[in-house]
């Protein structure tokens, strides 16, 4: 999409240097993307002109434009004619777009975020526990089981309890059906995964306190009972989050 | 797609990108519907280029965009496959409308009402922990203004997507509420969910915003929450299983 086909049509994907200026796009748009949160640029005031932002970045006119194309697809500026590129309100923003929440939390009141990401987090996936103990069948019930005896035996090797962990709530997150939560669980998960601030030291304690949540989750799925499951869900969340938190700032918004 | 001020380098990357997106929103509904099944090979590009009489640049192009959405997976020599439903992205624009249009039989707005009415009650319930008086002023005032209009539909239906939008904005959780927004736009799209109406639908509307007000004025978040969610849920489901409703508005 960004430039015309030069070689000739390969029978099959394009050839790696047509990726360049896509590849280019994005670290530009990255850039302004940072910006755009940071507030650099904040929201009602016009980007820098097309000549600037060339200068700027030593990239091409079309490179320029791809990145704006870019922006204006995550809602982060509206393109009018005449009065140039303005930085569009945060409420218009697509939050879920990694750049975006990337550049959120990496900010001084990133952990505020994160705060929100957890409630978004808790509700959702909490209801989804509530549905799971009313229709979960016996190979969920067989899978959650194992998940919750391997990860007792993983306490000590972070990355495979991380993948185990995200097993097991994805489990349960299919077993409701709910697809669009669980989008929406995914999408966040995804874009935070990587960053320190969101999953903690490495610390064999905390895996510990974590898979007893994970426990008394499947204790619960599997006696069918939906409330419980679901407070089961929600504490897990809420003071696996607390204890890696830190940070500044009362956590207000984590209370109910 | 926006209009750019030198038109002249323009006019055949913009067709070209115009059919890109035709070919991947057709795509998107062909797998979205189950039409080309999961798992199963695309075409190749030949026949493809045939189908849409557009170019194998474009049929390339908006493969690799439906790669981005998680509905394809392109391997070098074994062709392009359709990925497993779990792996779609549900929220992708293309993605969520493909779904909306053929709700009759995905239920997708089945889910994404859940999720909103968790999120809003989540929202609903910070309101209620956190709001100063001026801010319960202004949840009071979108309630009001929906009583004023409660005999012209469409501005009964416009304030109140505005009360719910206060009560969204108050609640400080951007991420919550962008989300939700997202999804509650999407959804006042269709005509499924707007068209659809029951007998009395808005004095009931009313009386169940009434509810989640006074639970905010009392700041007593478990009830702001409970009533934020059975009116939400609530609703769809009423209108979801009523009998067709002649609806006054368009």
């Amino acid at each position: 999409m960004t430039d015309s086909p030069g070689p000739p049509a390969s029978p099959l994907f394009p050839p790696g240097q047509r990726k360049r200026p896509a590849n280019l796009a994005r670290s530009v748009t990255a850039e302004l993307v940072e910006r755009i949160v940071r507030g650099v640029h904040p929201p009602g005031s016009v980007l820098p002109p097309e000549p600037v932002l060339v200068e700027d970045f030593g990239v091409s006119r079309t490179v320029i434009r791809e990145a704006v194309k870019l922006l204006q697809e995550k809602g982060l500026v509206r393109v009018r004619q005449g009065s140039g590129t303005v930085v569009t309100s945060p409420t218009t923003w697509d939050m879920l777009d990694d750049l975006v929440l990337g550049a959120a939390i990496t900010e001084a009141d990133g952990v505020v975020v994160l705060d929100d990401l957890v409630v978004t987090r808790r509700v959702l996936e909490a209801d989804m526990a509530n549905v799971a103990a009313r229709v979960a069948g016996p190979e969920t019930l067989e899978q959650l089981g194992a998940l919750v005896d391997e990860m007792d035996e993983l306490v000590g090797d972070q990355e495979a309890y991380g993948r185990h962990d995200r097993s097991f709530h994805d489990t349960i997150m299919l077993a409701s059906g709910n697809r669009i939560a669980r989008a929406v669980v995914r999408s966040l998960e995804s874009q935070v995964a990587s960053t320190a601030r969101y999953v903690g030291r490495p610390e064999r304690a905390l895996c510990v306190a974590s898979n007893k949540g994970h426990r008394r989750i499947y204790e619960r799925i599997a006696a069918h009972d939906p409330q419980g499951a679901a407070e089961a869900m929600f504490t897990h969340i809420t003071e696996a989050w607390l204890v890696r938190r830190g940070g500044p700032g009362d956590p207000a918004r984590l209370q109910r | 797609m926006t209009a750019q001020p030198n038109a002249f380098d323009l006019p055949p990357r913009r067709r070209a990108e115009r059919l890109s997106v035709a070919v991947v929103t057709e795509l998107v509904e062909l797998i979205v519907t189950g039409q080309l099944a999961e798992g199963a090979l695309l075409p190749p590009e030949g026949p493809l280029s045939d189908h849409f009489g557009v170019s194998r640049t474009v049929i390339r192009e908006a493969a690799k965009r439906l790669e981005e959405k998680g509905l394809l997976i392109i391997s070098q020599g074994r062709g392009t496959q359709v990925a497993q439903s779990g792996s779609w992205n549900m929220l992708d624009p293309i993605v969520l409308s493909a779904l909306i249009d053929n709700d009759e039989s995905l239920g997708v707005l089945d889910e994404l009402t859940v999720v909103r009415g968790n999120l809003e009650a989540a929202m609903a319930g910070t309101v209620a922990g956190l709001r100063t008086a001026e801010e319960l002023t202004r949840i009071e005032h979108a309630l009001q203004v929906m009583r004023e209009m409660q005999h012209e539909s469409d501005s009964f239906r416009q304030a109140d997507v505005v009360f719910h939008l206060t009560v969204m904005e108050l609640s400080r959780n951007r991420l919550a509420e962008n989300i939700t927004k997202r999804l509650y736009r999407r959804a006042l799209e269709s005509n499924r969910y707007q068209g659809m109406t029951y007998e009395g639908a808005f004095s009931s509307t009313l009386d169940q915003h009434a509810v989640v007000v006074d639970a905010i004025a009392r700041q007593d978040i478990p009830a702001a929450e409970q009533a934020m969610r059975d009116h939400i849920i609530g609703s769809w489901q009423r209108r979801r299983f009523a009998p067709l409703h002649p609806d006054t508005a368009s």
